[in-house]
């Protein structure tokens, strides 16, 4: 997804360039086999009224732009604004076929309602504060983030101390959510079974600040992305790496520009090294039937759709299937955009309940995604409710097939 | 012969008068989440070539019927008050073909997604 303005202004004339054809409400008709999963929008599918959709954020643009603007911001527009998940599926069909994005005109609708001083919502505050305060969002100490390198077996470098070529960035979620944890220590694992020369920041890693530029405060956003920049740019390495589909948006859309070096998802890298043949899953683990769910950060955001599909078929025993709406029209879990924050039972778990439904539907049991966002979504739901899928993250499966 | 303007205006003052009992008999037939009168609801449902019209047209509430009974309660209702009512799909409107020129309850059908259901 290309970076764009979050000026309202710019997006005031796509009110009328919107026809209203409705095809930002659906998947693409070519990509899918029936009417079943021809929703795109989470939060359009959930609360139906026009202003949920994509077609409806230009119309908002529209009527809080006029000279004298036509709303005002209440409760009912903050809803509005915060429930849409940030995904960028409307952009993904109706970009090509009319050329705007109403994605780029929610996340300006949410800059203003923090510019008028209405935003972000009461639960994303406390969020900002925890950041500010902790350098993460969990409310943990800073001392706290490192504490799942314990489980290692082995200690890796520091790159503000030691020369290393990679930097691993695991993010805050990973290394501070038991949930999610394996999946930064899988990943550390699998380097290290690479060879790869790779260090971490230890407990001076951050939050790059993604919540809080998908809530709108593009001011806080702005002090912790300076922070961060200071601290990347004395780094001397060749590559960073994030196993966090989050980070990895906001660091290839805000950093990448002003980096020395390249951001890429771990994903990719992994991807990398076994095409290389520098790494080799050669254990076959128990034959299961799995799907794939692409994280919007990952996939819509960056455009990585294959090289997980490519490290999930390089792994022995896995059955590869996939499900109705994938790649660019995935449905979205609603983990993102501060969803789960504000929205939990509401929004957040009725999407992903809607995806495992789907994921069900292929016959695998094994659910496996990229994105720490997307699995604690999915596994809250599947412990309320007997789905018979298994939630991992792909590189965990993938850590238990190498020697 | 009939004085269209005065049984707009009649009509008007029907919808603006009542507006707190109909919209407590629609919530009560249809429940909160599917009924609006909110303006950044109501601003989405205004119609695209109001300018030609050279005057603001745009319901006073959406609602969202899920079946066909409920669907005749919302006409009872509107019956009842004697307010204009209209109806859409989802809304796909290229040709601003769906105006709610006299205000009223605009009814959005896209809850009713089952054939035969």
């Amino acid at each position: 997804m290309k970076k764009a303005s979050t000026d309202m202004q710019h997006y005031r004339n796509n009110a009328w360039a919107c026809v209203r054809c409705g095809i930002c409400k659906m998947t693409n008709p070519e990509k899918i086999r029936g009417q079943k999963h021809a929703d795109n929008c989470p939060s359009g599918t959930r609360f139906k009224f026009e202003p949920y959709y994509g077609s409806g954020k230009h119309e908002l643009v529209r009527a809080l732009t006029s000279f004298r603007p036509e709303i005002g911001i209440d409760e009912t527009l903050l809803h509005v604004i915060y429930t849409c998940t940030q995904c960028g599926a409307c952009g993904e069909i109706c970009e090509p076929v009319k050329g705007i994005n109403p994605y780029h005109a929610s996340a300006a609708l949410r800059e203003h309602v923090v510019e008028e001083g209405f935003g972000p919502l009461p639960e994303h505050k406390t969020l900002i504060k925890s950041i500010m305060n902790y350098g993460n969002p969990w409310l943990s100490p800073r001392a706290s983030r490192t504490r799942w390198t314990k489980k290692l077996g082995f200690k890796p470098k520091n790159v503000q101390k030691e020369k290393v070529s990679v930097l691993f960035y695991p993010g805050c979620t990973q290394a501070l959510d038991p949930v999610v944890q394996e999946v930064a220590i899988a990943t550390a694992r699998l380097l290290q079974k690479a060879h790869v020369d790779f260090g971490m920041l230890w407990d001076k890693e951050y939050c790059c600040g993604s919540t809080v530029l998908r809530v709108g405060d593009r001011a806080t956003f702005n002090t912790i992305k300076d922070y961060n920049m200071q601290m990347f740019k004395e780094l001397d390495i060749d590559l960073m790496v994030t196993s966090c589909s989050g980070c990895n948006s906001i660091l290839k859309e805000e950093y990448a520009e002003e980096l020395p070096f390249p951001v890429i998802h771990t994903i990719e890298y992994i991807d990398q090294l076994i095409q290389e043949g520098k790494m080799k899953p050669s254990k076959k683990i128990a034959s299961r039937k799995a799907t794939y769910h692409d994280p919007c950060h990952l996939g819509r955001y960056t455009d990585v759709y294959d090289a997980p599909r490519r490290v999930i078929e390089a792994i022995p025993g896995i059955d590869f299937v996939e499900m109705d709406r994938i790649r660019e029209y995935s449905w979205c879990c609603a983990a993102g955009g501060g969803v789960r924050t504000a929205f939990r039972n509401d929004l957040a778990l009725w999407s992903a309940d809607l995806r495992l439904e789907e994921a069900k539907e292929t016959g695998a049991d094994l659910l496996l995604t990229t994105c720490p966002f997307c699995e604690q979504n999915f596994k809250e739901v599947v412990a309320q409710k007997d789905y018979g899928i298994e939630i991992m993250d792909v590189l965990e499966v993938l850590d238990s097939t190498l020697e | 012969m009939i004085d269209h303007e005065s049984s707009l205006n009649a009509r008007e003052n029907n919808v603006k008068g009542s507006e707190n009992n109909i919209l407590q008999e629609l919530r009560e037939v249809l429940g909160e989440d599917w009924v609006s009168s909110n303006p950044s609801v109501l601003e989405n449902y205004r119609a695209a070539y109001e300018i030609n019209a050279g005057k603001r047209m745009e319901p006073e509430i959406v609602v969202f019927p899920s079946s066909d009974s409920e669907v005749k309660k919302v006409i009872d209702i509107a019956e009842k008050y004697a307010v204009p009512m209209l109806s859409i799909g989802k809304y796909f409107d290229h040709t601003g073909e769906r105006n709610a020129e006299h205000g009223g309850v605009l009814m959005d059908l896209r809850r009713m997604d089952i054939v035969g259901g």
